[in-house]
């Protein structure tokens, strides 16, 4: 026998030594950092967002385990690694976008030099895009520009809060400079806009919260204030008029559809899985704040995580166009919900991204053809353009306090339906209170606090009323961060070091 | 010229008549048997010879040199040492052999009357650990030859007539073979290479025997019920238990004293779900025979196995036909041979899911509350008050529908020719090939909210692997005076291909599995298919040198070098030596004649082998486009894009696991009647494969390597003895082995590869891991140290703030005041340190009995049936020792409804281990041969047999059976001891028959 003999073919899988060579094996590549957006259900970074901020308890059944109700009290008793998916999966993120960065040179481009950058900026913006969920969730991460192959370097240490918001904004800064507009066939794809906001978020977070005078010395605030002047009066984004058209259990027939002009960028998913848990393309997120089991159209079933405090529900004014389009309240509406298997509840549910129905029967998933858990077809809205407004009047407030008003009087005012009355002079606190009632249930909220303070975000999320079932205490000692995973402690031999208080 | 020739045979012992000796005119097909009285009759030519051969004695060739009456006294065959080994390539006298095997002969395998063979070795042989890892009909046993070597894939090599077989040995009919033969120690298995780290387990199958031919009819049928039932409780009972649970968490009674007095008994839901005295019968017929130039053997065998759970359901069944036929023929007498071996099998099962926590059909009704009913009025499947409980029988029902059916051939055509006097060639031409198709179901149904299907759903797959081996061998084989040699050199070459594809339909035009195919699915733009193939490939080289002085010094050396397409090209080639020694060291003149010993060999080896077994391709970089898409687009713009990245990054030095063992033992024979082998030895398996899952930072799924050793060490000890006295015989043997199991080193920093969670219950911490020090998959979570009896006690420690009276005492080890991860420690072992055997044939005249039994100690199991998260789920009668009061209990911990603060159960604690150690009877056979009754029956053996199967199991566990080769999880094939609900062994009463003729 000759040699030959032991070599085998690997018929169903291209290999590293000949895959990268055409411009559409790039694409391939790039396609599968964009498809890492999709892989967090349970544990996704919005669901987290919210069970730990002031808007929700943990909910979900009364015999579920309590892993949701450890969230949303700061806890972490039952599982060591409950953040296990956000972490695991968003640095699955960073490591096939850094694998396309090191592959884009051994492309054969040919003329279509162009294309070579727009992949680069695209794989860099869902890079930083990555790094920075981690980055606000768990505060001391390892930020990662390469792609990690020897074994030495799987102890690396955490980095600096200053590295990893520099490798963030830089990655974001040139995708903000390398991008242009996404046509309507690439929709979901990262555009100039989508950076220029992000860059804004990561600029208010960092900066606030670490006490900054700029972000991690890459971008200053006048070049963030530039990056919102070019998305506001260059983009096309706007406000659509009626806030409830932006949701699809809220609207109806009304619905302004995912592609309306007012969200920037977004996650995409649709009822396209076949049913099946090896081809992921639904939402399986939103599943967990359906209805306890049951469906009472437009809202469909799920475990009933997340119910939504009273106390928010409360907080809009009479008028507020965006409370009954954001909450779901059973006696309001006369909803006849059945809460005997409900833990926590509190009589209102999410009405942002609750999975629809059209009958008791089924779902509109299951009507469509896919599983009501995991085909689920509602996008996960990252940027939208309410929040770039009060942003861009939340970093004018000391530059250009005119700018500020107006920014924030445009999201004040479609609220009530372009009724100016509601107006009021905008505070860095009335911006606080407006991003709450705003963006409510679309996972800003609770950042927004920790990088005001510690101690308005105790006295925001602490709640004593209820018993003991409702009581929920917020740790100041963690710094809002949460726990890293221990197997991933362990895993480094020590060298991650757990954040405090955990 | 014809003559007659009469006369009677004796056995040489006690003098007594022999019924059924064999006699052959040598070279011719004529032959006869002796009678009753051991007397024969045959018409021989003139200088014929006559071969006198009968069970349990020498064979004696006389001539008849013009004789009419010759009688005959057969020596019984004590002398163990006269036999043979199989060794792999050829055969040795055991006398001369220095490796350490274990043979265990036909009778015991058919004896134990089990429909899989693997399960028939079980307890017969020192040193070979097999476990049922289900009771299923046709469930894979796992198979361990010196504990576990590896935490990859560590079952043996399996070779059949020469043909190395992937998937075990079960698709064998056991009374078609023959012997089968143990490699154990390395310089054995050594001669298979890069395959046989795990030890080899060669099966030689039924061979015709010159002389008229046999027919032979083994048929049994055999009834079957659960041997042992968890003890849980009934309605009332439980109604009792949920009213404290609730009250101690707050909330009112669930059900008042009127309720509990409706309820009654309730519902036993293993009642139910068990078919009692579901069949399993097998037939097999088989001709063999021969003549001088020709023999051969051929034979059919059906086998029907109902399950002893879900059977009434049609869900749980196993169907195997198989035909074998070999023969071998002198072409050019003395010079050329040619043979082959075949056996064609085709089998059908299907079977309940017994897998995991979540798809474990069996799980469902050990939890399941016994108060409501398993059908409604209407007949249909019963609702449970719990909205999110579904109906276990429901379940059972419902989600297994599936079959898989097998066609496989397995054989080989060989021809040897001899070329010169002691030199010969043989080429022998292998193939295995295995065609399956499987088929599952689930129909539109609902049981509850959380178990129900909306669209109908089929699969469909088929595979089809071939496998062909050529191997040619050139051995020399000679006697010098004294200097006995036999040397040959080899080579080998193996390749198998796989391909696979499977298509799952939705939405079917009907909802029952008969019409559930691909073609009624009507949702076709969702159809998920996939389809793939392999290839693996193996070239060796090898060589072996037997050699001995006058039977009495011995010497044994081997090299074997193999490729692997497994193996990246830089370390594809590896070489595989061994050596052993022996010495019969009863053959000196100085040692005692007519001692208490009455032979003793010495023997002493030392070798490596390989252990390729890491998949297809794991040393390449795989770019993978499952699961990868993303859409982009919006509305008529939508559309799927593929993408595609490497899962996992590429270790291109990956190679094989080597395994060095030493090997000391000797072979002895005590008095005339005891054979006596002991074996102390030590396998080191180096460059373990580990898959080493990489810390998330790195962004891809862990990679293999070659990144930690592990120890085998102890010792076997195998004991015979056989006498005759007068008309009764005894035979009985007795096998035990000490294994102890350590992991020497792990090539991570933390010296550690961690285990799955949510094995017992979704939401559990790791339980088990492999780690430096420790054996493979030891039990890893915190001690206890009893109950907080009073608030006072709950009071005086800070470690556990959610802790009230009632609740289980955490170790606080690092002594931190807190109880977390790092306070879990070492809690059991799930690998025995002993195990052991016991086999007894006792043979009187017409009647014999034969008692098979097995056991093992010093292990422990994790019982982990009844899941936590759901409160209202059943307990077993245990829990009314539970905690409910000062001075209750200081073991079990009160019983709440909803979370569970103190983690008294959602920590894995030592709460969950149990002792599994266990000792079986496995089966009692009680036979009566009525030829041996009288002389008129016109057969050679028509034996009628009842017998039992696992009629007593004694163990303090309290699961259904605490063999549980099961790992609760199939990502860690290393872990084992987990009982998360599986299909138990079932009891079995059979009766058979044998008919010779």
């Amino acid at each position: 026998c000759s040699e030959s003999f032991l070599e085998t073919d690997t018929y169903t899988e291209k290999n590293e030594e000949t895959f990268y060579k055409t411009p559409e094996d790039a694409f391939e590549g790039l396609i599968a950092v964009y498809d890492n957006l999709q892989r967090v259900g349970y544990g996704h970074f919005i669901l987290t967002s919210e069970l730990i901020s002031d808007n929700c308890f943990g909910g979900f059944g009364k015999t579920d385990n309590t892993e949701a109700l450890e969230w949303n009290n700061f806890m972490q008793t039952s599982n060591p690694n409950l953040n296990g998916s956000l972490w695991k999966f968003n640095y699955q993120g960073i490591y096939r976008a850094n694998v396309l960065l090191e592959k884009l040179d051994q492309v054969e481009w040919g003329d279509q030099q162009k294309l070579k950058l727009r992949y680069e900026a695209e794989a860099r913006f869902l890079r930083a895009h990555f790094h920075f969920e981690l980055a606000r969730v768990f505060g001391n991460i390892v930020a990662v520009d390469h792609v990690i192959r020897e074994k030495e370097e799987y102890k690396t240490p955490q980095s600096s809060p200053e590295e990893i918001y520099a490798l963030i904004a830089s990655d974001f800064k040139f995708a903000a400079e390398n991008l242009g507009e996404v046509a309507n066939e690439d929709f979901g794809r990262a555009s100039k806009w989508a950076a220029e906001a992000y860059l804004a978020k990561a600029y208010l977070f960092y900066t606030d919260y670490y006490e900054k005078p700029d972000l991690a010395g890459v971008v200053s605030k006048e070049e963030v204030i530039g990056y919102l002047e070019d998305l506001i009066n260059n983009s096309g984004h706007h406000l659509v008029e009626d806030f409830s058209t932006l949701w699809p259990a809220a609207s109806g027939e009304d619905y302004a559809g995912e592609d309306n002009k007012e969200f920037i960028w977004s996650v995409r998913y649709v009822n396209k899985g076949n049913d099946s848990w090896d081809f992921l393309e639904g939402n399986t997120w939103n599943v967990m704040i359906g209805l306890r089991n049951q469906i009472h159209p437009p809202y469909s079933k799920g475990w009933g995580a997340a119910p939504v405090r009273a106390e928010l529900y409360r907080a809009y004014e009479n008028g507020d166009s965006r409370r009954d389009a954001t909450i779901i309240g059973f006696d309001e509406e006369g909803v006849p919900f059945d809460d005997s298997d409900q833990r926590q509840y509190t009589g209102y549910a999410w009405k942002k991204y609750i999975p629809t129905a059209s009958s008791e029967e089924e779902t509109d998933t299951e009507a469509d053809g896919g599983d009501f858990q995991r085909d689920n077809p509602e996008d996960y809205i990252v940027l939208r353009f309410a929040d770039v407004l009060l942003m861009a009047a939340e970093l004018n407030l000391e530059v250009n306090s005119g700018k500020a008003q107006q920014y924030f009087n445009r999201v004040r005012e479609r609220a009530f339906g372009g009724d100016p009355g509601h107006n009021k002079n905008v505070t860095k606190e009335a911006i606080m209170e407006e991003r709450r009632l705003e963006l409510a249930l679309e996972g800003h909220r609770y950042w927004d606090l920790i990088r005001n303070s510690m101690a308005k975000t105790k006295a925001a999320i602490d709640y004593t009323e209820g018993g003991e079932e409702y009581s929920t205490t917020f740790r100041p000692e963690t710094g809002g961060f949460l726990a890293i995973p221990y197997n991933q402690i362990q895993l480094s031999g020590g060298t991650l070091k757990q954040n405090e208080g955990w | 010229q014809d003559r007659t020739v009469r006369g009677q045979v004796t056995a040489a012992d006690d003098g007594f008549p022999l019924p059924g000796v064999s006699i052959v005119v040598v070279g011719t097909t004529l032959g006869t048997t002796t009678d009753f009285d051991g007397n024969y009759e045959i018409s021989v030519p003139d200088r014929a010879e006559l071969k006198f051969s009968y069970i349990g004695y020498t064979a004696q060739t006389v001539p008849v040199d013009n004789r009419e009456k010759i009688d005959i006294s057969l020596e019984p065959e004590t002398d163990q040492l006269s036999e043979v080994v199989v060794i792999g390539y050829g055969t040795q006298q055991k006398k001369v052999s220095t490796a350490s095997t274990s043979m265990v002969k036909s009778e015991d395998i058919v004896n134990t009357v089990s429909s899989d063979v693997t399960q028939a070795l079980q307890g017969q042989s020192a040193g070979v650990n097999i476990t049922s890892t289900s009771g299923q009909p046709d469930s894979e046993m796992k198979v361990l030859v010196r504990g576990a070597g590896t935490i990859g894939d560590s079952s043996p090599l399996y070779v059949v007539d020469g043909v190395p077989v992937t998937d075990g040995i079960g698709y064998l009919d056991p009374s078609f073979i023959e012997r089968i033969d143990v490699l154990k120690d390395a310089s054995a298995a050594a001669i298979y290479g890069a395959r046989a780290a795990n030890g080899v387990v060669l099966v030689t199958t039924k061979k015709g025997k010159e002389g008229k031919p046999v027919i032979a009819l083994n048929s049994y049928i055999s009834f079957q019920d659960i041997y042992k039932k968890l003890d849980l409780l009934d309605a009332q009972g439980y109604a009792v238990i949920m009213n404290e649970a609730t009250v101690n968490s707050g909330d009112a009674p669930f059900y008042s004293p009127e309720d509990i007095r409706a309820f009654g008994k309730g519902t036993d839901w293993q009642d139910e779900a068990v078919n009692s005295g579901a069949i399993r019968q097998n037939h097999s017929l088989s001709v063999s025979g021969g003549s001088e130039y020709s023999s051969y053997a051929t034979s059919l065998s059906y086998l029907g196995h109902e399950g002893i759970i879900g059977s009434q359901f049609n869900q749980s069944n196993f169907e195997r036909i198989s035909f074998s036929a070999n023969s071998e023929h002198q072409i050019v007498r003395d010079r050329l041979k040619v043979g082959e071996n075949f056996t064609y099998t085709n089998t059908e099962k299907n079977g309940v899911s017994d897998e995991d926590i979540y798809n474990n059909s069996i799980r469902s009704f050990l939890n399941a509350s016994p108060i409501f009913s398993p059908y409604d009025e209407a007949g249909e499947f019963g609702m449970s008050p719990w909205a999110d409980e579904s109906n276990p029988l429901g379940n059972l029902y419902y989600n297994n529908f599936n079959e898989t059916k097998i066609d496989r051939i397995v054989g080989n055509i060989f021809a040897e020719i001899t070329l010169l006097d002691g030199l010969s060639f043989r080429t022998d031409i292998g193939l295995d090939v295995r065609n399956e198709q499987t088929r599952s179901f689930v129909p539109e149904y609902y049981l509850s909210s959380g178990n129900n299907n909306s669209s109908s759903q089929v699969t469909q797959g088929s595979g089809r692997s071939r496998r062909w081996n050529w191997e040619n061998v050139l051995r020399y084989h000679r006697e010098f005076g004294k200097h006995n040699l036999d040397a040959l050199v080899g080579t080998s070459a193996q390749k198998t291909t796989y391909e696979w594809s499977s298509s799952t339909g939705f939405n079917l035009t009907f909802n029952d599995f008969d019409h559930a195919y691909l073609s009624n699915a009507t949702n076709v733009e969702n159809i998920v298919s996939g389809g793939r193939n392999t290839d693996y490939a193996i070239q060796s080289y090898f060589g072996r040198v037997l050699y001995d002085y006058n039977n009495r010094y011995l010497f044994t050396a081997t090299l074997r070098r193999d490729g692997s397409s497994r193996i990246g090209s830089d370390n594809r080639y590896g070489y595989f030596p061994s050596f052993s020694l022996g010495w019969n060291i009863s053959d000196e003149a100085f040692f005692p004649k007519e001692s208490f010993i009455a032979s003793l060999k010495l023997r002493g080896g030392w070798g490596q082998n390989g252990n390729d077994r890491i998949g297809d391709n794991v040393y390449r970089s795989l770019i993978s486009s499952t699961d990868k898409n993303y859409y982009f687009g919006i509305g008529n713009s939508l559309e799927r894009y593929i993408g595609s990245v490497a899962d996992a990054i590429a270790n291109p030095d990956i190679k094989w696991e080597t395994s060095e063992q030493v090997d000391i033992g000797f072979d002895a024979r005590l008095l005339k009647y005891f054979t006596l082998t002991f074996d102390y030895y030590r396998k080191d398996t180096k460059d373990w494969l580990v898959y080493i899952p990489t810390p998330d930072i790195v962004g891809a799924d862990g990679t293999f390597i070659n990144g930690g050793n592990i120890r085998n060490e102890g010792f076997e000890l195998e004991l015979g003895y056989t006498q005759h006295f007068g008309d009764f015989t005894i035979s009985a043997s007795g096998n035990l082995a000490r294994n102890g199991n350590k992991v020497l080193r792990i090539e991570n920093d933390e010296g550690l590869i961690q285990g799955s969670t949510d094995v017992l219950f979704q939401g559990l911490d790791e339980m088990y891991r492999v780690e430096e020090g420790m054996p493979v998959g030891y039990f890893y979570g915190l001690k206890t140290d009893g109950i907080f009896q009073n608030e006072a006690e709950v009071a005086a420690q800070e470690a556990q703030p959610n802790a009230r009276p009632g609740d289980v005492r955490f170790v606080d080890l690092n002594g931190d005041g807190v109880i977390n991860a790092e306070d879990k420690t070492k809690i059991g072992d799930p690998n025995p340190d002993l195990t052991y055997g016991f086999n007894l044939n006792l043979n009187y005249r017409a009647f014999d009995l034969s008692v098979y039994t097995y056991g093992v100690a010093g292990n422990q199991n994790a019982f982990g049936v009844r899941t936590y998260e759901r409160f209202y789920n059943n307990y077993t009668t245990d829990i009314l020792n539970r905690w409910h009061g000062e001075g209750t209990s200081n073991r079990i911990p009160r019983v709440t409804s909803g979370g569970d603060a103190n983690g008294n159960y959602t920590r894995f604690s030592d709460l969950y281990i149990q002792n599994a150690s266990f000792f079986r009877i496995k089966t009692v056979n009680l036979g009566c041969d009525l030829t041996k009754l009288t002389d008129k029956l016109p057969f050679s053996q028509l034996r009628l047999y009842v017998s039992a199967n696992n009629l007593f199991t004694f163990t303090s566990y309290k699961g259904m059976d605490p063999e549980i080769g099961f790992s609760g999880n199939t990502g860690d094939p290393w872990a084992s001891g987990v009982d998360v609900g599986f299909y138990p062994q079932p009891r079995t009463y059979t009766i058979g028959l044998n008919l010779t003729f």
